[in-house]
This record gives structure tokens, C-alpha cells and sequence, in this order.
């Protein structure tokens, strides 16, 4: 029984992180439109989007390997990072379940994005990898703030027990709103979307990049988002039902939960960018700046034990 | 075991030995030289190799050099054998890199002196971190602070080199060798004898917090702890960088020995102390890597990052020390906080050696480190590339490489410590990961990616032998970082035998999965980490895609410059321009640093000054004193009767207490001026002492 159940929800997941990213991203374009008054493209525009990328053949402005391999470590690192987490009550492939190896794995698809952008001589390229590490940059410490709230609240920094021992303070609270934050800024929603701003910068890196390789590397970036609102959406759905999900059938109802939270989450997401501009790279420095600094009286409140 | 040992002292004295003979031939001397040190450290490593079952039981290799005028004690425990690991790896990686790379400065000529310095030096350190005796520890120190200096001002027709190595040779001495003196004194006036001197003798005293704070300054100057580290981003870009992988790989490593040694186990870890090492750790990781982010010249980038790398080091000791001084389940969880601080100076020993290494490779063949002017060398340099990308992602700490290891246990060990405090050293070290890969990246991909430039397109690959020291050292890196378990029992044994608790029930690492424990984790929140499994994912995730996207370039095109004619040179970021904005928002960090760089230098200069002042004016005072003597000497021999030559030399003294009798006949009664006198006379003494 044990063993099924385990194969059951991991061919779920993986399914999920394979195939969930492009549907949520066209409910997210659809909800855009309808907010701003459009018609927009069908839900299953993204799925359609990546079906024709992954047709062509790509066009190469180099030889260079680093920045053909790039694309493929950006995916295999994104869907790496999003199969260290829980699923129901199950883990598909535990190589670790510390919430920092997960976030460094995750952020190899960053640093594929980076290398990719600056192995070529291209300005656009480049401005757009150079924005992606700076971002990554100010977020950090609110991160860091936020994963040291839980640590010192749940004495663990395992992802599949944070949400399990936590116990709710107000410091908790707040490290679930910077939680929330960075997750939105790491994955480049509208405001933060300067790293492939595509009017501005031809999509930074992804200007060079073409057929199977563009698409590969788009639906790794969408992977990315999937797993940092997967961490937020467990973290938000299993302290609420942790008493009562006993067995598989408690396994099953965390996993629809998390899931019914990521819906949300992700349409709470599309209202937002749909409402705001692109903001200037040094005005979110300035922002996640001052948004660190505020986090440290979270910290300071946490180590008080309130 | 000892016996191994002997051998690397012998080879290296022999390698001094013979190149004395070969002094006419500049490149057989040094090939020959490093022939011997490579010997000495491959004996070296093989030494660590096999104490390690020994020390592992928590013994110690106890073994004295008796020179019939002194004898030397030696006491090699998992400490000691920790940074004989580090000497052994990079002294064999920079004997099979130097010969060829050492071509370079052939106009300078004296190899062997070269070779001598290098031997010289590399021994001391190996002595340091071996010996058991205070006063011989300080011995070796003074020759290696002092070797280290000469290494250092080898392109001494450079203005700046010899300025960076005057400013380390004062502040080395005045910061590190002076603090270390007075403790040396101060224990040396407590147990009255040389033997006295022993660590197991200086462990059983009581000692006041006045060494906590002596050791301290001694050791962090030396280690580069901020604001001690003025001297650190000019000195180690300014020698060959062969020696600056050395001085960031090593030497700066002994001076967190001679912290550990002498504060845990000669001193007792206290919690005070720990925070502090913990928060200057915390201080100078922040600091020195944010001043690295800016840099544009290879090496001082590099030099800035030891800085930078330096912090996670004593931040990781730091909290270990503070939390084996609180004692209870605390103490496990410290040593393994210790452990971490211990596992990222063994990886940063050998990817920042590695990164030098690369550093001096690009050197060798562009004859620059400037990164704006660099281009493109990746297509010329493949593996030179491939393993300064190794190092970078190492530095960076990405998965699965070994800085990532040891820096996710300094996270352990600081997120978990339930401390406030030292989770947010942890937050900022986090912070600062992503920092250091910003400037790797940089790094990385200004000299080696896009299209070479001008400078760099007759570049080619380094000569076999160069590349097969950094390949060495590549290959540790992935070696510490994918089976953990091949190091991790070693760096325990320090806290081991500090807390003397069993660690097996927090700590496991089997080949290569990592667990922890800590005290007051729930259970099932142990966090745990297997390297492979990683790599094995990511592996069959490439691969599957790479054969349903198979990666065949068929057609391509110049990159896309939106229709304009532009040239390439002008089409890419320099490395000035990289992370613009980032660095305008912290220029107020830059600029109080600057503030600060400058006080400190006008410190030193004026130390400096005033030492050479106040020599000048003591040795103008004894001229003037010895021409007075020997005028009246000469006064008495041109008109004595009878001149004999011991008459000459002790007649102005006879003539002057003669004289100083008569008078005082006069003034017997008056017993203020002759203590007034007798005071003039015996400050006089002291002045001409001191002038000489």
C-alpha cells in the first residue's frame, strides 16, 4: 500500500510540474485581459506557444557550448528543484528536503539564464542577465529573513516539516508575507519582469535564443514559478489541515489543497500584474532594499519569541 | 607515521640544498626546486593519509625533533592534520603549475632563491600548524610572515608591488607578530621555562581575557578580518600568482589554526568569544565581498574575495565556538557548526587556489588581469575554462560542488543555532552567496565569454603541466563536494575532542548523504542533503532532453543588432558596467570603506613615521653621546704622558668617575643631586642602548 501510494502521487507530480506550468500561465492571461477589459487568447494558448517552439529548429548566434547547454540546465535544475517538495505527504525524488538546497537547485535555472546572456557579445543579452542577478541580489536577504523566522519558530529547515511544526506568532505571520514577496519577486512577475522585458530589452536573453531552445527555456522559467508558488502554497495550505490529514486519504487532501491554493494564488498573481507596470531595475533594488530592512524587526521578534 | 613527516622536512630542506649549486640556470633550478616540493607534499599528503585512522580514534601523533641545542615538540591531532591536508593538495598543485608558469618572470632571474623562499615558506607553515610549542610556533610564524614578504615583492620593479608589500611587512608586524610577542612574553614570564612553553602545559594555566584579545587581533590581521584587512586586497594580487594561491589558499588558513589552537584548546571556548569571532566573521564576509563586486582586476577581485570567503570561515568557527561553550546538546551541534567553518577553509584553500591558478593562467598567456580588456577566451582556452568554471560555481556555492557543501552547513549551523544573533550572520552569509556569484559570473564570463577581443585572439591553451595542477585541484573540488563523507569525519575531530560528546547521533554522512540533527528539532526535521541523487537527477533530465532536442548548431548567424552595424567589441558589457545599479545604490558602503581604508593606511604611515622618527632621534642622541666620549677620549690620549691601548680604551671612563669623585667630594652632603645624577647617567645608558 505504502509503495503505491508513493508511485500514485509522485506520477501525479510529476505530471503536475511538467505539464500544470503552461495552463497557469494562460488562466494568468486570460484573468490579465478580462481585468483590463481584452477578449485575450484562449487558456491553452501557452501549451499552443510552447507546442510550436519545440517544432522549430533553433537559429544559433554561437558555437559557444555554455550557451547551448544553458536551456537544458535551466529545466533540468527547475524541474529538479520542484520534485524536492511535498506533494500530499509525499516527496518524489528526496536527494534533499532542506528548504536551501531546494533554492540553490532553483537557482541554477537563474545562472543558466546569466551564463547564457553574457557568453555572447550582445547588449541586449546581456543587460538582461545582468538585471536577472541583481534582482536575485536585493531578494536574497528578505529570503533569508523570512527562512530564519521559520527557523527559529519550527527548529527545522526541512520544507516538508516547516509547515508541519510551525507554530503561528505574529513574527510567523510576518515571514509568511516576505515569504510571499519573494517568491513573487524571484519569479519575475509584473513589476519584476525587468530580467525579460520584452519590449524594452527583446526579452533579454531570450532575444538570442530560437525553436526548441526558446521553448525549452520558456517552459523552464515557467517550471521555476511553479515550484517557488508550490513552496508558498504548502506552506500556506498544510498548517490549517495538519491535525486532521491522517493517511493516504489526508495525503490526498493536502494535495488538493495545496493545489486549490496554488489556483488562487496564482489568480491573486494576474490581478496584481495586470494593474501594475514594469518598474525600473533600480527602483526594485531601492524597494527590496527597504523591504529587508523592515524584515529585521521580524527577525528581532522572532528571536524575542513572539 | 612520523617518519612520513621527516620526509617532507627533509625533502624541503633538500630542495633548498639543490638549487644551490644550479644558481646560473634559471629554469633548471626552478624545475629541479619543484621537483622536491612536489616530492615533499605528495609525502606530506601521504602522511595525512595515514595518521587519519589514528587521529579519526581521537589519538593524537606525538613526536620530538631534538637539534641538540633546542628540541622541538610536535603534536599532530585532526586539527593540525585539517591544514596539512590543505598544504599538501595546494603545494603539490602549485609545484606541478610553477615550473612553466614561473617563465614568466624570468627577467627577474635568481630562481633559486625563488625556489628557496618558496620551500622556506612552505615549510614554516607545515611547522606551524605541527608544532606544540608557543615559542616555536612564533618562530615559524616571524619566517613565514617573513618569506611571504619577500615571495611577495618578487616584480619589485613595479611601484605598487613594493608598496603593497611594505604595507603588509608593517601592519604583518605591528598587528600580527607584536600581539603574538606579548603573548608569548606574558605566558613565557608565567611558566619561567622554554619547555614551559608546551600547549599542554600553557592548557593547564588560567588565563584572563586579556590573550582572548591578543590572539585575536594577532591572528585576524593575518587571517584578513575586517577592519584588519587593508593590507590583503593590495599584498596577494601583487606576488606571482602562483605564491598568491598560496597566500590566500594557505597561509591565511593558519591564521584560523592559531585561533583555534590557541583559543579552544590552550584557552576555553567561551560564548562571548564566539559571538565576537562569529560577528567580525559576519562583518568581513559582508564587507569584503561587496568590495570584490566592483573589482575589475582579476586578481585583486580574487583577493578581495579571500576577504570576503575569510568571513564564512570565522563565522562558521565562530558560532561553533559559542555554541560548544553553551554547553548541553548545544556542544554536539557546535562542533558541527565548527566543522562546517572547517570544511569551507579546506574548500576555499582549494577553489580559491584553483581560481589564481586560472587567474595566473590568463595572465601567462593575455599578459593582463584587467576583465574589461579580456574577451572570448573559453573557444581559446577550453580547459582553462572549464575549470575556472568549476572553481567559480564552487566559490559560488552552486550544487553539487564543494563550496556549496560547507557553505549550506554554515547555514546549518547558524539557522538552526535558535540564536537570534547568529541566524542573522546566517541571513547576511546568504546574502552574500548570491553576492559572490555575482561576481563570478562575472568573472567567468568577462574573460572567457563572448568573442575574443583584440588582446586575447592569439591566445592558446597553457602548457600540459600547468593545466595538470589546476585539473588536481578541479577535481578536489568535486571530489569534497559529491562524497562528503571523504572529509567530513576529519573536520569533526577538532569538536570531537574540544566537547568530548559523541556526534554519531547528530551528524551522519554515509558516502554521500549528509544528516543533521539539532538540538530541539521535531521529529522528522532532520535536513539532510545526497549530492549524487542531485547529480543523477539533473544528469537523466539533460540527457533526456538532449536526445528529444538533440543540441546540433546547423545553422548559424551573427547575433542580432536590431539592423545596426555595430562592432563586437562594442556590443558587449564590460566588466565596469556589470551590476551598475547594485553598486550605486551601496556606494555609501564603498565610500565609508574608502573613509576607513584611508584612516587605516594614515595608521599605519603614521606608525610608520613615528617608529622612524623616534630611531632617528635616539640614533642622532647616541652620535652625539659617542663623539662627546670619544672627543674626550681623543682629548686624553693627544695630551696624556703615557698612552697603552687598554689605557686608551678605558681611560675616559676612569678620567669620568674620577672626575664624577672628586666633584661628588665636594657635594657629598647634597644627596638630591647625586641621585639626580645617578638617574641622568643610567637614562643616558638606556638611550644608547636603545639606539643601538
Amino acid at each position: 500500500m505504502e509503495g503505491y501510494e508513493r508511485i500514485t502521487f509522485s506520477f501525479i507530480a510529476v505530471c503536475l510540474i511538467l505539464f500544470l506550468p503552461p495552463l497557469l500561465d494562460g488562466i494568468a492571461r486570460k484573468i490579465k485581459a478580462k481585468v483590463q477589459l481584452r477578449q485575450g487568447a484562449s487558456i491553452f494558448q501557452t501549451y499552443y506557444d510552447i507546442m510550436t517552439f519545440l517544432s522549430m529548429e533553433p537559429v544559433y548566434p554561437t558555437e559557444r557550448l555554455s550557451f547551448r547547454l544553458a536551456p537544458y540546465i535551466a529545466f533540468a535544475s527547475a524541474v529538479s528543484a520542484a520534485l524536492v517538495l511535498p506533494y500530499g505527504k509525499v516527496i518524489p525524488v528526496s536527494f534533499t528536503g532542506d528548504i536551501f538546497v531546494f533554492l540553490y537547485v532553483l537557482a541554477m535555472v537563474s545562472i543558466a539564464y546569466m551564463i547564457g546572456g553574457f557568453s555572447l557579445n550582445n547588449t541586449y543579452t546581456n543587460t538582461g542577465a545582468n538585471r536577472e542577478m541583481m534582482i536575485m541580489l536585493s531578494i536574497e536577504p528578505v529570503l533569508g529573513v523570512a527562512i530564519g523566522t521559520f527557523a527559529l519558530n519550527a527548529h527545522t529547515l526541512r520544507m516538508g516539516a516547516i509547515p508541519f511544526a510551525v507554530t503561528f506568532t505574529v513574527s510567523v505571520l510576518l515571514a509568511y508575507a516576505l515569504l510571499a514577496y519573494s517568491v513573487y519577486v524571484e519569479g519575475g512577475f509584473i513589476p519584476f519582469d525587468v530580467a525579460e522585458a520584452e519590449q524594452e530589452i527583446l526579452e533579454g536573453t531570450f532575444c538570442e535564443y530560437s525553436g526548441y531552445l526558446l521553448g525549452i527555456f520558456k517552459w523552464a522559467l515557467m517550471i521555476k514559478r511553479f515550484a517557488l508558488l508550490w513552496l508558498l502554497s504548502s506552506f500556506i495550505s498544510i498548517p490549517p489541515i495538519r491535525n486532521v490529514a491522517n493517511g493516504t486519504l489526508g495525503g490526498a487532501l493536502i494535495l488538493i489543497t495545496q493545489l486549490i491554493v496554488l489556483f488562487l494564488l496564482y489568480a491573486g498573481i494576474a490581478v496584481i500584474e495586470s494593474m501594475n507596470a514594469r518598474l525600473r531595475i533600480d527602483h526594485i533594488i531601492r524597494k527590496n532594499a527597504g523591504v529587508f530592512l523592515c524584515s529585521l524587526a521580524v527577525l528581532a521578534l522572532a528571536a524575542l519569541g513572539w | 607515521m612520523e617518519e612520513l613527516f621527516t620526509l617532507t622536512v627533509i625533502l624541503y630542506f633538500l630542495s633548498i640544498l639543490a638549487v644551490l649549486p644550479l644558481r646560473k640556470n634559471y629554469r633548471v633550478s626552478i624545475r629541479a626546486g619543484h621537483v622536491l616540493t612536489g616530492l615533499a607534499s605528495i609525502s606530506l599528503l601521504a602522511f595525512t593519509i595515514g595518521a587519519l585512522p589514528e587521529v579519526l580514534k581521537g589519538k593524537a601523533i606525538e613526536f620530538t625533533y631534538n637539534l641538540g641545542v633546542a628540541k622541538i615538540p610536535f603534536h599532530v591531532d585532526g586539527l593540525s592534520l585539517i591544514l596539512c591536508l590543505v598544504l599538501g593538495s595546494l603545494g603539490l598543485a602549485t609545484s606541478i603549475y610553477s615550473p612553466r608558469y614561473m617563465e614568466f618572470y624570468e627577467r627577474f632571474g635568481r630562481g633559486w632563491l625563488y625556489v628557496v623562499l618558496y620551500s622556506t615558506f612552505v615549510l614554516s607553515m607545515v611547522l606551524i600548524v605541527t608544532t606544540s610549542n608557543l615559542l616555536w610556533f612564533v618562530f615559524f610564524w616571524e619566517v613565514m610572515t617573513f618569506t611571504s614578504y619577500v615571495l611577495m615583492v618578487w616584480e619589485n620593479d613595479e611601484e605598487y608591488v613594493r608598496k603593497a608589500g611594505w604595507k603588509y611587512f608593517v601592519t604583518m608586524h605591528v598587528a600580527s607578530t607584536l600581539p603574538l610577542i606579548i603573548a608569548l612574553a606574558m605566558l613565557y614570564a608565567k611558566t619561567g621555562s622554554i619547555d614551559g612553553l608546551n600547549f599542554d602545559n600553557l592548557a593547564t594555566l588560567h588565563l584572563g581575557s586579556l590573550y582572548y584579545i591578543l590572539f585575536l587581533i594577532g591572528f585576524g590581521s593575518k587571517a584578513g578580518v575586517v577592519p584588519l584587512h587593508f593590507w590583503l586586497p593590495d599584498a596577494h594580487p601583487a606576488a606571482p600568482s602562483n605564491v598568491s594561491a598560496l597566500l590566500s589558499g594557505a597561509m591565511i588558513k593558519v591564521a584560523v589554526y592559531g585561533l583555534i589552537r590557541m583559543t579552544c584548546f590552550i584557552l576555553r571556548p567561551t560564548e562571548t568569544f564566539g559571538y565576537a569571532v562569529a560577528i567580525l566573521g559576519t562583518i568581513t564576509l559582508t564587507v569584503g565581498t561587496l568590495y570584490a563586486l566592483k573589482q575589475t582586476d582579476a586578481k585583486k577581485l580574487l583577493a578581495y574575495h579571500s576577504v570576503g570567503q575569510m568571513g564564512y570561515i570565522w563565522l562558521g568557527v565562530g558560532a561553533g565556538i559559542a555554541l560548544m561553550a553553551k554547553g548541553g546538546p548545544w556542544a554536539a551541534f557546535g562542533a558541527i557548526a565548527m566543522a562546517a567553518g572547517l570544511y569551507h577553509l579546506v574548500n576555499h584553500a582549494i577553489f580559491k587556489g584553483l581560481l589564481f591558478l586560472s587567474a595566473g593562467s590568463v595572465l601567462y598567456r593575455t599578459h593582463t588581469r584587467e576583465l574589461n580588456i579580456l574577451g572570448g577566451l573559453a573557444e581559446l582556452m577550453p580547459l582553462t575554462a572549464l575549470f575556472t568554471f568549476i572553481a567559480a560555481m564552487s566559490i559560488a556555492g552552486e550544487p553539487p560542488f564543494n563550496g556549496f557543501m560547507s557553505k549550506w552547513m554554515i547555514y546549518q549551523g547558524t539557522f538552526l543555532s535558535g540564536n537570534g544573533l547568529l541566524v542573522f550572520c546566517g541571513v547576511m552569509a546568504l546574502f552574500i552567496s548570491a553576492a559572490t556569484l555575482a561576481s563570478f559570473v562575472k568573472f567567468y564570463t568577462t574573460a572567457f565569454g563572448g568573442v575574443p577581443t583584440a588582446l586575447t585572439e592569439n591566445a592558446e591553451e597553457v602548457p600540459a603541466s600547468m593545466l595538470l595542477g589546476k585539473g588536481f585541484l578541479a577535481a578536489l573540488c568535486l571530489l569534497f563536494g559529491l562524497i562528503p563523507s571523504s572529509i567530513i569525519p576529519l573536520l569533526l575531530a577538532p569538536g570531537k575532542t574540544l566537547t568530548g560528546v559523541d556526534l554519531s547521533g547528530w551528524i551522519s554522512t554515509k558516502y554521500w548523504l549528509v544528516t543533521i540533527r539539532a538540538p530541539r528539532m521535531p521529529s522528522g526535521g532532520e535536513t539532510y542533503f545526497n549530492p549524487w541523487l542531485l547529480v543523477g537527477v539533473l544528469g537523466v533530465l539533460v540527457v533526456a532532453m538532449l536526445i528529444s532536442y538533440p543540441n546540433r548548431p546547423k545553422r548559424v548567424v551573427k547575433v542580432w543588432t536590431t539592423g545596426e552595424p555595430v562592432k563586437h567589441e562594442h556590443y558587449k558589457l564590460r566588466a565596469m558596467h556589470y551590476y551598475g545599479p547594485f553598486e550605486e545604490y551601496i556606494h555609501g558602503l564603498y565610500h565609508s570603506g574608502e573613509a576607513l581604508s584611508d584612516w587605516g593606511s594614515s595608521v599605519c604611515s603614521t606608525t610608520v613615521k613615528g617608529y622612524l622618527t623616534l630611531g632617528r632621534t635616539l640614533l642622532r642622541w647616541a652620535e652625539k653621546v659617542e663623539r662627546s666620549v670619544s672627543s674626550a677620549g681623543r682629548w686624553y690620549v693627544e695630551n696624556g704622558k703615557e698612552v697603552y691601548l687598554d689605557e686608551a680604551v678605558a681611560s675616559p671612563f676612569i678620567q669620568l668617575i674620577t672626575g664624577l669623585g672628586i666633584g661628588l667630594e665636594e657635594v657629598s652632603l647634597n644627596y638630591d643631586l647625586l641621585l639626580v645624577i645617578a638617574a641622568a647617567v643610567l637614562g643616558l645608558i638606556i638611550l644608547i642602548l636603545v639606539g643601538w
